[in-house]
């Protein structure tokens, strides 16, 4: 075989997904520092993914583009122009800042004094917190933030919920107990959700008392004043 | 609630994805998903399995989108390599175990060419592609469509057809050549 055939055969090969590991991670590894390898891959992904259309079309549960959405990082700001914005918020989901300045907001939240602003001032103006403890163990199941001024919810999970092939869902309870569905959730990694423009904005910025999450099967959406599945973790709502 | 968007509309609403916008990207959503998860569903046989792989699938456009050029793909060439690769990677991965294939589906599986009148919907792209199919060795075209559909190697695909690998390898990789040469004259 002459040089470039080999490299389109091994393109091929790539594209097929035949090669072993060992020869899938040396190709993979070409294909990254190689952008004329990689024009081959692309042009045999191009002809096999034919193929594709002899599959029968399956439509997805309803349950599976909730959890797309809420793993996306924080939405774009409400003036699209505002770009600015949105890749820093972006940037601070992403590369986890948001986590730890959550944290940080967490060990505010515990002092006896109020905080007079969260470590973090950058895209982040929390007014109420919570930590959501597991049901049946005393351990953090996620840590969530307020923001009022944008109706941003932040939800940063720890791993208790992970594995779980259910779907986590929000609840925020009234001081009278009431539940009212905020929606489904991203049990494992950090998300944020935007209430600004619904009811739920004004019961979370301040009477909302406590906050919790039930388990509901995939694709089951639950009433929205009422969970169906059990509920596995809660914790007070706190104004700082 | 599948809408039908033109190959253009698709490119444009990808585009728009790499911008962050989200309703760009539900769009994205709509048009393809039933299509990608029947990707996803073909190589894993798992439909929990497979709408979690597609919820990956879709995260992972949301963050690669801007890498997208319509200048080089097809929007759903793109969409479906993402969906097949992260299903792959699944399968491989030794997470949880895939489901036990039924014989009734397993017989299905093996019979790797569909029946001309299935192949109606197809598009032009993937008439052609059949045919150039059709004119390799059966025994290596099954190959090459068993290693599309359900993600295997070589190595697997030697052990089932019985041949040493060498021989498999070489199969395919002429097979390839030919298939190639006949798409592109």
């Amino acid at each position: 075989m002459r040089p470039d055939e080999d490299t389109d055969a091994l393109a091929a090969e790539l594209a097929l997904r035949v090669l072993s590991p060992a020869d899938e991670a040396d190709a993979q590894a070409r294909a990254k520092r190689d952008p004329e390898f990689r024009a081959h891959v692309d042009a045999w992904n191009a002809r096999l993914a034919a193929l594709a259309d002899e599959l029968e079309p399956v439509e997805p549960s309803p349950g599976v583009w909730p959890r797309v959405e809420a793993g996306l990082p924080a939405p774009a700001a409400a003036n699209d122009n505002h770009r600015v914005v949105f890749w820093r918020r972006w940037a601070l989901a992403s590369t986890g800042l948001l986590a730890a300045s959550l944290a940080a907001v967490a060990v505010l939240a515990s002092r006896p004094e109020p905080a007079t602003s969260p470590a973090s001032g950058e895209a982040i103006a929390v007014t109420r917190v919570a930590t959501l403890t597991l049901q049946g163990a005393d351990a953090p199941a996620m840590t969530i933030a307020y923001d009022s001024a944008t109706g941003s919810l932040y939800l940063s999970p720890t791993d208790k919920m992970a594995g779980d092939p259910r779907v986590p869902h929000l609840w925020l309870l009234l001081p009278d107990g009431t539940p009212q569905l905020v929606g489904p959730i991203n049990g494992v990694e950090v998300s944020t959700h935007s209430l600004k423009g619904t009811p739920l904005s004004e019961l979370a910025a301040s009477r909302a008392a406590s906050v919790a999450v039930s388990m509901e099967q995939p694709g089951h959406t639950p009433g929205a004043n009422r969970p169906d599945g059990p509920v596995v973790a809660a914790g007070d709502l706190q104004s700082i | 609630m599948t809408a039908i968007l033109t190959r253009d509309q698709l490119a444009e609403a990808l585009g728009r994805t790499a911008q962050g916008d989200r309703a760009a990207f539900r769009r994205v959503y709509e048009a393809t998903s039933a299509k990608l998860l029947g990707v996803c569903l073909r190589i894993l046989s798992d439909r929990q399995l497979a709408e979690d792989v597609l919820q990956d699938t879709y995260l992972t456009v949301w963050k690669r989108a801007g890498a997208f050029d319509p200048a080089r793909a097809s929007p759903i060439t793109w969409l479906v390599t993402i969906a097949r690769n992260r299903s792959i990677d699944r399968l491989r991965s030794g997470g949880p175990v895939r489901k036990a294939v039924s014989v009734d589906d397993a017989l299905e599986v093996a019979d790797g060419a569909p029946l001309a009148s299935e192949r109606v919907e197809q598009g032009d792209e993937a008439r052609r592609l059949n045919g150039c199919l059709d004119e390799l060795d059966e025994k290596v075209a099954r190959c090459i469509r068993t290693a599309f559909f359900e993600g295997v190697t070589y190595e697997v695909l030697a052990e089932r057809e019985g041949a040493p690998l060498g021989t498999m390898k070489s199969w395919i990789r002429r097979g390839l050549q030919r298939l190639k040469a006949c798409l592109e004259p």
